[in-house]
């Protein structure tokens, strides 16, 4: 099975291609990862410990023996001339390019299905970015996304967090990193609910009751996940401020849900400053349509 | 148990990986550091182990926020461990790793274990249990003006995970594959027993499981790709709320009417019994060299039966009829069905080498349909009430992606978005349902640039403009940019960063909202002669929120402001020494640790510095102490501020 975008990368150089006829250069052809072992030692036998070393003995993919090659392209030029350029590598090739020589057999993981659409395809990240090809897989992925992503990881300094710095959860709970087909760039379980329910599985429901935002706009409406200075990571500081600022919609003509609370709720009283003190059931009530039980 | 296990499993392949250094290996033993690091390998196995003791410091200040925050207890800990096994030979496991961190009583804590012989099987399990600690007196709690600062919601709970998934044949063309999880939490708490006038904090039982099954089937052709998976979950969640004995006054303790409201009895709790079914179905093809096709399907139907109970005994009042009364007895059941479609398709089309097309569209339809019957409210007879929740989404997306040269990609499109809602409505509501509409349309657009491989630039921007949306504070007319670049000066010196920007209002038709965020941060690594020595690693943020909406008191029906600000820095960096001191060995000093300074509507001061010295004994043996702080100041809410001091010693065999 040769992919075939080598065919596209061998044609992109035809000046090498006259190049090679005229210094009567050997043929493009396989050499096996044996010819290849012999220079890049180091690479190979770290290549052998990596998921990739699936390649070098599947004989469904038509790489047995010359793994190098499924994704280096035919490396007999390069074998003679020991030149760099004559030899495919993925990291200098255009991103698209690059990643569809991945794709070729990894897109169709479940988690991968979004990876054309999603944000790091459409923002020019290539898999190789974060993926060591080479290597096994490192222990922890927020080494990887932090350099990018590091004003999010930075978020995780704040007092009430997720436990990201402890070791208690990876970007990868949360995130997928290779798309989605929702806009956000979450993760799912049980096929399309949030990911967020992995862990918080008593919000899952579903609920007599529901408070709509929960399924509608994402934990993240009143929850900020990487960290906050306020307690429960909420995107406010005072719990009234982020229910109230929804919970005012008593117009007509002001086309947005939410409901205006009775004249009961005094906010001078500190009880009700507080409206989780009551409505306990926040995320939703199998028993109490106001969410108090 | 658990425990036990996991020191002699360690322990055993610790045994076989050691091997006590010979003389003729003392020029292999005169290494830095750095390559002592590196995981012994014997044989099949190569092993390396941290185990250590930690004492904490004197804790001062709050130690509920402490707990909430940090919750690093004293004891023994094995604190990482990682137990490779390679093996060409043996047929059953051709590959191994073993690892973990955090356990012996480290509220964070995880493993993992994986074999395969990736021509008939790959087995990943992976455990993890979190300990969760929460009780915060700013939160939540009506008496701290009274200067009562016992958290009337505060929980003390365990969440242990397992996941197993085992693919069978992966090399194959039809690659069946099988999960399985499991997830409980359980602990006690805190959480508040509401009755009409008054709210009572009282103890509270936790415990939920969730059991996860689900199989498929991968198909890998050479053009395309399909996976096909059903799976299903039971959950069961039980949580009471409880009282025995004693007059609790809850929050209300100047008497109405007269009269002293109190609970003296309380048995609440909740049985909760669901599941799920649920299918997905994804298909990805290339049926010409210039077409990709994408097509999923998922579709989930969780569904609960619940059975609710209260008894209370004490004083308390029906605000309704102002009716006093002693007890009372509350019985209910429920039920929710929540079918959920998510489909979706997209297409890459090539028209040229140096052109793209990507278009796609999808669907989220969820439609929760419920019911319950009992005593439904204070003083209600039996009744009963039906709700409805419909939430239907959609999107289309179409971008069009250029690659003006080799190292530079620029990409333009639109988005839109569209969807209706249909809820319940707010008690003063006209209509028992209240309908929300969403209609949003975006430009998107991005550049990419690699002006080497030693350097990376991207930038999108997306601007949005709605016609409605469905809360006051959704996204709605926003235009968001982002920018991250990165730069290798040198093997030695790598630099990066970030640009965050996003300004959202409501439309007009909503009252004023204005929300704006900013996120810059740059980051620096360095390594001197490829770290040998000196690797240092320094990142900087600086973060901007502010929020400004009105909303009504409601009370009073007058305008209050919401302004809500957080401007903030962080702080986090590390220095790692290697000494070329002492003898054959040269030990190595960690220092670093991270800072957070914000001001605005909830100023807050969080240290977290660490150091650590690493000292190798022989070459598959260190000694290690560590040293951390942790201190927390919230100017407003001085009663939750915290500092301690702990400090680790231990070794590292590897």
């Amino acid at each position: 099975m040769a992919p075939a975008s080598f065919s596209a990368q061998d044609k992109a150089k035809p000046d090498k291609a006259a190049d090679t006829a005229k210094t009567e250069k050997p043929k493009l052809e396989y050499m096996g990862s044996a010819v290849c072992m012999g220079c890049h030692e180091e690479i190979f036998n770290s290549f052998q410990k990596s998921q990739h070393s699936i390649v070098e003995t599947d004989k469904k993919r038509g790489f047995a023996e010359k793994a190098c090659e499924s994704c280096h392209g035919m490396g007999s030029v390069h074998a003679e001339s020991a030149d760099p350029k004559d030899i495919r590598n993925p990291l200098r090739l255009p991103v698209a390019e690059a990643n569809r020589t991945c794709l070729q057999c990894h897109m169709n993981q479940p988690t991968r299905v979004g990876a054309v659409r999603g944000g790091h395809a459409r923002n020019q990240v290539a898999c190789n970015t974060c993926h060591t090809v080479h290597k096994p897989k490192p222990a922890k992925i927020v080494s990887n996304c932090r350099t990018c992503h590091v004003a999010q990881v930075a978020q995780f300094a704040r007092p009430y967090r997720h436990k990201l710095q402890e070791g208690g959860i990876d970007c990868v709970d949360c995130h997928n990193p290779h798309g989605r087909l929702l806009a956000n760039p979450f993760s799912d379980i049980s096929a399309n609910e949030p990911g967020c329910f992995k862990c918080h599985s008593n919000k899952r429901g579903p609920f007599a009751f529901e408070h709509a935002p929960v399924r509608t706009e994402g934990c993240s409406s009143c929850h900020e996940p990487h960290g906050s200075a306020n307690p429960k990571m909420l995107t406010r500081g005072e719990v009234r401020n982020l229910c109230l600022e929804c919970h005012s919609g008593l117009s007509p003509s002001t086309p947005a849900l939410g409901g205006v609370p009775p004249s009961l709720h005094d906010m001078r009283s500190p009880r009700y400053r507080n409206c989780t003190v009551c409505h306990v059931k926040v995320h939703g009530s199998h028993v109490n349509r106001t969410l108090l039980r | 148990m658990m425990k036990t296990l996991l020191l002699a499993v360690a322990a055993a392949a610790l045994i076989s990986a050691q091997d006590p250094p010979k003389p003729e290996e003392k020029k292999a033993e005169e290494k830095t550091a750095e390559a002592a690091a590196e995981p012994a390998a014997v044989g099949p196995f190569r092993a390396d182990l941290e185990l250590g003791v930690r004492v904490n410091g004197d804790i001062r200040g709050n130690f509920d926020a402490y707990r909430s925050m940090v919750n690093l207890g004293e004891g023994l800990r094995l604190m990482n461990w990682d137990i490779g096994y390679h093996s060409d030979t043996n047929k059953a496991i051709k590959k191994g790793q073993f690892r973990g961190s955090g356990w012996g009583g480290d509220p964070s804590a995880w493993m993992s274990f994986n074999v395969e012989n990736s021509a008939y099987y790959r087995l990943r399990v992976d455990h993890r249990s979190t300990a969760y600690f929460n009780s915060l007196p700013s939160y939540a709690n009506p008496l701290i003006d009274r200067g009562i600062f016992a958290s009337q919601r505060a929980f003390d709970t365990t969440r242990r995970m397992t996941d197993i998934q085992l693919d069978i044949l992966p090399t194959n063309w039809i690659i069946p594959y099988f999960g399985y999880s499991r997830d409980r939490g359980f602990g006690r708490g805190v959480s508040a027993f509401v009755s009409d006038a008054n709210e009572y904090p009282v103890a509270t039982d936790l415990t939920d499981h969730t059991n996860l099954a689900r199989g498929g089937v991968r198909i890998e052709r050479r053009r395309y790709h399909a996976t096909l998976e059903q799976g299903g979950l039971l959950f069961r969640d039980g949580q009471s709320l409880f009282q025995t004995a004693g007059r609790n006054l809850g929050n209300i303790t100047r008497p109405i009417l007269g009269q002293t409201l109190f609970l003296s009895n309380l048995l609440q709790s909740y049985d909760v019994e669901g599941s799920s079914l649920f299918t997905r179905g994804l298909l990805t093809g290339q049926p010409a060299n210039w077409l990709d096709v994408s097509a999923s399907f998922q579709y989930s139907k969780p569904r609960s039966d619940v059975s609710y109970r209260h008894t209370n005994d004490g004083r308390f009042v029906d605000l309704d009829s102002l009716a006093f009364f002693n007890s009372q007895n509350f019985l209910a059941l429920s039920s929710a069905n929540q079918p959920h479609i998510t489909a979706g398709a997209g297409a890459e089309l090539r028209p040229m080498s140096r052109f793209r097309v990507i278009g796609s569209w999808l669907t989220d339809r969820l439609h929760n349909g419920s019911g319950a019957i009992g005593n439904l409210s204070s003083g209600s007879s039996v009744s009963a009430l039906a709700d409805r929740l419909v939430w239907n989404y959609n999107q289309e997306q179409v971008e069009a992606v250029y690659e003006v040269t080799r190292r530079i990609v620029v990409r333009g499109g639109q988005r839109y978005v569209w969807g209706e809602s249909l809820g319940r409505s707010g008690q003063l509501g006209q209509n028992p349902q209240e309908r929300g509409e969403l209609r949003r349309k975006s430009a998107i657009g991005g550049v990419g640039y690699r002006a080497t491989d030693r350097a990376s630039f991207n930038a999108d921007v997306e601007i949005a403009r709605a016609d409605k949306v469905l809360y006051r504070t959704s996204m709605s007319d926003f235009e968001r940019l982002r920018m991250r670049g990165r730069y290798y000066f040198s093997d030695a010196f790598h630099l990066y960063g970030t640009f965050q920007y996003t300004n959202n209002s409501a439309p007009a038709s909503l009252v004023p909202f204005e929300f704006r965020s900013m996120q810059t941060a740059a980051g620096v690594q360095w390594l001197p002669k490829g770290g040998k020595t000196f690797e240092v690693m320094g990142e900087y943020a600086r973060s901007t929120i502010r929020s400004d909406l009105n909303y009504l008191d409601p009370d009073l029906f007058l305008s209050r402001r919401s302004l809500y600000r957080d401007n903030a820095h962080t702080l986090t960096g590390l220095l790692t020494w290697r000494m070329a001191v002492g003898w054959t060995f040269h030990p190595t000093l960690t220092a670093g640790g991270s800072m957070f300074l914000s001001s605005g509507t909830r100023p807050t001061s969080y240290y977290q510095p660490v150091t650590r010295l690493t000292t190798p004994v022989t070459s598959r043996l260190d000694f290690f102490g560590e040293y951390r702080w942790y201190g927390v100041t919230q100017s407003f809410y001085l009663y939750e501020g915290f500092r301690s001091h702990q400090g680790t010693i231990g070794v590292r065999i590897h």
